[in-house]
């Protein structure tokens, strides 16, 4: 699970308001680009947002050893089945082999094609993580409030992130009481076993949380939730001139990407 | 002039938030590949769809927004669209919110969007029999989940209530579907040759997803209200208790509970007496 890394680097102190514009602005960008030079300058400024962050690359690299299989498989699937001019193989299917023998081929043109989406997807990928190891999940919050989302749903946000934790450790407790039973089927079984095995896990689980829940709503109503519409905050965030400074280099950054991805 | 003191239930938002935790954690547990956009099947994807019935469209859809929302900040790897995942299950959730209550048209109209940016790309244009068994599919079980399906659902026996919901599920998981597409194709451009063969495995892997989400659903709706939460189309008109009825069922309550104390202390007294004269 991604969690916040507490540091005082740059990255750390920027305003969360920056920060989620940034990722915002960031993915649409890698969306809309199909270029190895722009995707290639995208990613290396996440990669020195990285460095200024402090967080040692280790914590990426193990995360990003999740994603191997699903670029590989990007990877495989345009090498495959996106053709091209420049034959590598062909057929992939040998000859004698019947019915599909002599079928397939793969081109560079699709190798290239496979590894710029591929390169894509782990862009997007490596982005994500550094936006919540840097930021508190309240400031967070707060950075969604500042930027226009209603205060109940930053704290539908921030609770839910916060139960998280929570119903893992009962996910737990519930596993190994269904170990006690003798019912292994979530570690020793087959795929099949673990989709049949899976209403065991769940409905305890969704049970006691609903149960919670509603303690948790008796508790927000005693305490009169949101009947002030207006609130203030203990911590308080504010833009400063680093911030500003920051979110220009970005929009300037986006904006530059975007007229490079429209001239290659 | 007459006040209405009743008010109809509404879903509390601490329920929203537990479940888009539950969404959350969910989507760390293992989960199973999915052909094609690279995307993966786990339990939050069971959860998506069963928000919507139990909540409502609206609620639920922001439950599940919210939920793979934070599945996607914490376990990113699971997020084959980036931050875009979360639309997934919240269009999953708001189309069986709808099509749970007899609704259709949100269902339909969600799909014909799908189809409609779907059919932008050459590669979908090629691939035409996927248009037809994934989104014609859809949308003609839309309308039967909506209609055939809500009837189903609202019988009380147990194999009725669960082809309803599978019923009601399954055009839920293609608008989900639609959605995600919208995005896959943005980012990966699969070639038209993979749609061909998706054609068939994409309809195979939503009759599993329906399936799995029955085996938990069917459970969870009966099970709920018989804890005090009442969840679900049938428990959507239920009035809620108003504080003076409340006040009225406590004081109730507590009379009841001092006359049944004071009869048993009786009981016992004539008990004793009756001891003491044998």
């Amino acid at each position: 699970m991604i969690k916040y890394h507490a540091g005082e680097s740059f990255l750390h102190k920027l305003d969360p308001r920056v920060k989620i514009i940034m990722l915002l602005i960031l993915t649409i960008l890698v969306f809309v680009t199909r270029n190895f030079p722009v995707l290639g300058l995208v990613f290396l400024l996440i990669m020195i947002c990285w460095k200024v962050s402090g967080i040692s690359i280790r914590e990426l690299g193990g995360y990003l050893k999740l994603l191997v299989g699903l670029v590989l498989f990007v990877v495989l699937i345009q090498t495959l089945f996106q053709g091209g001019e420049t034959i590598l193989i062909s057929p992939i299917i040998p000859d004698f082999v019947p019915l599909i023998g002599g079928m397939g081929s793969i081109a560079v043109e699709g190798v290239l094609f496979g590894l710029l989406l591929g390169f894509r997807l782990m862009v997007i990928m490596c982005l994500m993580p550094l936006i919540i190891m840097t930021t508190r999940v309240r400031d967070l919050a707060l950075g969604f409030v500042k930027l226009g989302l209603p205060y109940r749903y930053a704290f539908m946000i921030t609770t839910a992130l916060n139960q998280v934790p929570v119903l893992q450790e009962q996910i737990a407790t519930i596993t190994d009481a269904q170990k006690l039973r003798a019912f292994t089927a979530f570690e020793d079984g087959g795929t099949l076993q673990k989709l049949k095995s899976y209403p065991a896990l769940v409905v305890p689980l969704v049970m006691g949380s609903m149960k919670k829940s509603t303690l948790i709503g008796t508790a927000m109503d005693v305490r009169s939730f949101g009947s002030r519409p207006k609130r203030t905050y203990l911590h308080d965030i504010a833009m400063h001139g680093a911030d500003w400074a920051f979110l220009c280099f970005i929009l300037a950054f986006c904006a530059g990407m975007f007229t490079l991805n429209v001239m290659l | 002039m007459r006040q209405n003191l009743t008010r109809k239930r509404k879903t509390h938002f601490a329920t929203i938030t537990v479940w888009a935790a539950l969404m959350a954690a969910a989507s760390m547990l293992p989960s199973f590949p999915i052909l094609g956009g690279g995307g993966n099947f786990s339990i939050s994807y069971t959860l998506a769809p069963l928000a919507g019935v139990m909540f409502g469209p609206i609620p639920g859809g922001l439950a599940a927004l919210i939920g793979d929302f934070i599945g996607t900040l914490i376990a990113p790897h699971t997020a084959n669209v980036g931050i875009f995942t979360c639309l997934t299950g919240a269009s999953n959730a708001f189309a069986a919110g709808y099509l749970s209550r007899g609704n259709w048209k949100p269902a339909f109209g969600l799909i014909v969007l799908s189809i409609g940016s779907w059919l932008l790309y050459p590669a979908a244009r090629e691939a035409w029999i996927y248009s037809v068994t994934v989104w014609c599919v859809g949308l003609v079980m839309a309308l039967v989940g909506g209609t055939l399906g809500v009837y189903l659902f609202e019988k009380k026996r147990f194999l009725w209530k669960a082809i309803g919901l599978f019923l009601i599920l399954y055009p839920c998981y293609i608008v989900a579907q639609g959605i995600n597409c919208i995005f896959v194709m943005m980012l990966m451009d699969l070639p038209a040759d993979l749609l061909k063969v998706l054609a068939f495995s994409v309809p195979a892997e939503r009759l599993v997803f329906s399936f799995a989400a029955v085996i938990i659903g069917i459970p969870l709706l009966m099970g709920l209200p018989k804890i005090g939460v009442f969840v679900g189309p049938a428990y959507d008109n239920l009035e809620e208790e108003t504080e003076l009825d409340r006040q009225m069922r406590l004081e109730y309550e507590e009379n009841r509970r001092k006359r049944d104390a004071m009869q048993k202390e009786c009981a016992e007294k004539v008990f004793c007496q009756e001891e003491v004269r044998s």
